[in-house]
């Protein structure tokens, strides 16, 4: 403690500056980082239902999201929104576009949107973006949604990190075939059909509620249209019962302990990769180079 | 971490294909960019800066409100306690170039400059201060 006294009493007083102050922190790689979470998590928190948004880019994630926030607000909740878009392969740079999806309902001090960059990390959440979630935690809000990069089918890292899964999609991005592959959709506690006020919606809507029914625990179908500001509530309510459903049996908890631990996983491989990608030279094999540096490496740890 | 860019319309002027070219070109430079969209007030953009903890932020306006616009959003974030670098862009003439010099603005590009212009003075300023 110390350092950052000044820093958390901000965040737990909900002032935007500290939040994006301490999201910053930890965002770089350097000895800060070490210090403010130490004292992030000396704090008492409440459990912030986390509710993960994911699908295929275009669905409408974060159109919905703006929609969910739009209901929440109205009703005197503190939202947070964490949004992930991809990084180009070729600059490193990248352009975070989910934003501009709900800038309408800002200026708003109930209202906290972090844009992120992925990194290239396909498939998983970056650790930085769990610790941010911690930093919202503390500042005392009551909901906080992650929407990530629409990869689709194989993007179920979210499961590490969420309390509820909605899986968003919209009509004519598959047949049922789509829907029979195993990934995302076996682990989504809802699936919203967005944009149902296209045409031929309903045949789509139809294939997933048909599919949704085959699976051990069913998800609840969502039929959806956030231009139409259609079943807005409806989710809301669905996302709140799955929430309290998963409270009360006690699986939010398993499901944190799951969180810190693939956290803890998460935080090793960032923190090994550039010591072991200096150990590579091109002649050797490359499974026989990193079954020796592994080796290595718990021959060192066994030792002490 | 990359450099974090707000790309920000502020004021009624909807056309944004040059803030779209700009974005564009930032992130093909590395760059993370946060768009706003168009229709933006000052209030919103300076949110937008505060909670996206941004580096730089580029302002674009065609309509001609560039006088009142700019200098207004420069005010608005920097009572929020922050101060990025400050990018104006648009249709700006000359003779408005410096009065925008004067009120906050750290650069200002007016028509017929090349976006990797914009990207040069990023890195100029990169190299002085960070």
């Amino acid at each position: 403690m110390g350092k950052y006294n000044a820093l958390i009493n901000g965040v737990k007083k909900g002032s935007q500056a500290a939040i994006a102050q301490s999201i910053s922190i930890i965002e770089k790689n350097d000895d800060d980082r070490l210090e403010l979470i130490k004292a992030l998590y000396s704090e008492e928190s409440c459990n912030t239902p986390l509710i993960g948004l994911t699908g295929f880019g275009g669905a409408g994630k974060s159109s919905l999201v703006g929609a969910l926030a739009e209901v929440l607000l109205k009703q005197d909740k503190k939202v947070g929104i964490m949004a992930v878009d991809p990084t180009s392969p070729k600059s490193g740079g990248s352009l975070l576009g989910d934003r501009i999806r709900l800038q309408y309902l800002f200026p708003n001090n109930k209202l906290f949107f972090r844009s992120f960059a992925n990194k290239g990390a396909l498939g998983g959440l970056s650790p930085i973006l769990m610790e941010s979630v911690k930093v919202l935690e503390v500042a005392g809000f009551n909901y906080i949604f992650l929407e990530t990069v629409g990869i689709g089918q194989s993007e179920v890292d979210i499961t590490h990190f969420a309390d509820v899964v909605v899986l968003v999609m919209s009509p004519g991005l598959g047949d049922e075939i789509q829907f029979l592959k195993g990934g995302i959709m076996e682990i989504a506690d809802v699936l919203v059909m967005n944009k149902m006020d296209m045409p031929n919606a309903n045949i789509s809507l139809a294939a997933l509620e048909a599919y949704s029914r085959l699976l051990d625990q069913p998800p609840t179908v969502v039929p959806v249209s956030v231009i139409a500001r259609q079943n807005i509530d409806l989710l809301l309510k669905t996302i709140d019962e799955v929430y309290e459903n998963k409270r009360s049996t006690g699986y939010v908890e398993k499901l944190r302990m799951e969180r810190s631990n693939a956290l803890y996983q998460a935080w090793v491989m960032q923190m090994l990769r550039p010591i072991v990608d200096q150990r590579y030279t091109s002649e050797e094999i490359p499974y026989v180079a990193a079954k020796s540096i592994a080796d290595r490496m718990r021959r060192c740890i066994d030792d002490r | 971490m990359g450099k974090k860019v707000i790309v920000a319309k502020p004021g009624l002027d909807g056309h944004d294909r040059q803030a779209k070219v700009i974005a564009r070109v930032l992130k093909d430079n590395g760059y993370d960019v946060v768009y706003t969209g168009i229709r933006q007030t000052p209030s919103q953009i300076a949110q937008t800066v505060l909670q996206e903890s941004a580096d730089v932020v580029v302002l674009n306006n065609l309509s001609g409100a560039h006088l009142e616009l700019f200098p207004e959003t420069v005010r608005k974030i920097k009572e929020l306690g922050i101060s990025p670098l400050m990018i104006g862009t648009g249709v700006i003439p000359a003779e408005d170039q410096e009065q925008l010099l004067n009120n906050g603005l750290d650069v200002v590009f007016g028509p017929g400059t090349p976006p990797q212009k914009i990207v040069e003075a990023i890195k100029e300023w990169e190299n002085t201060t960070h």
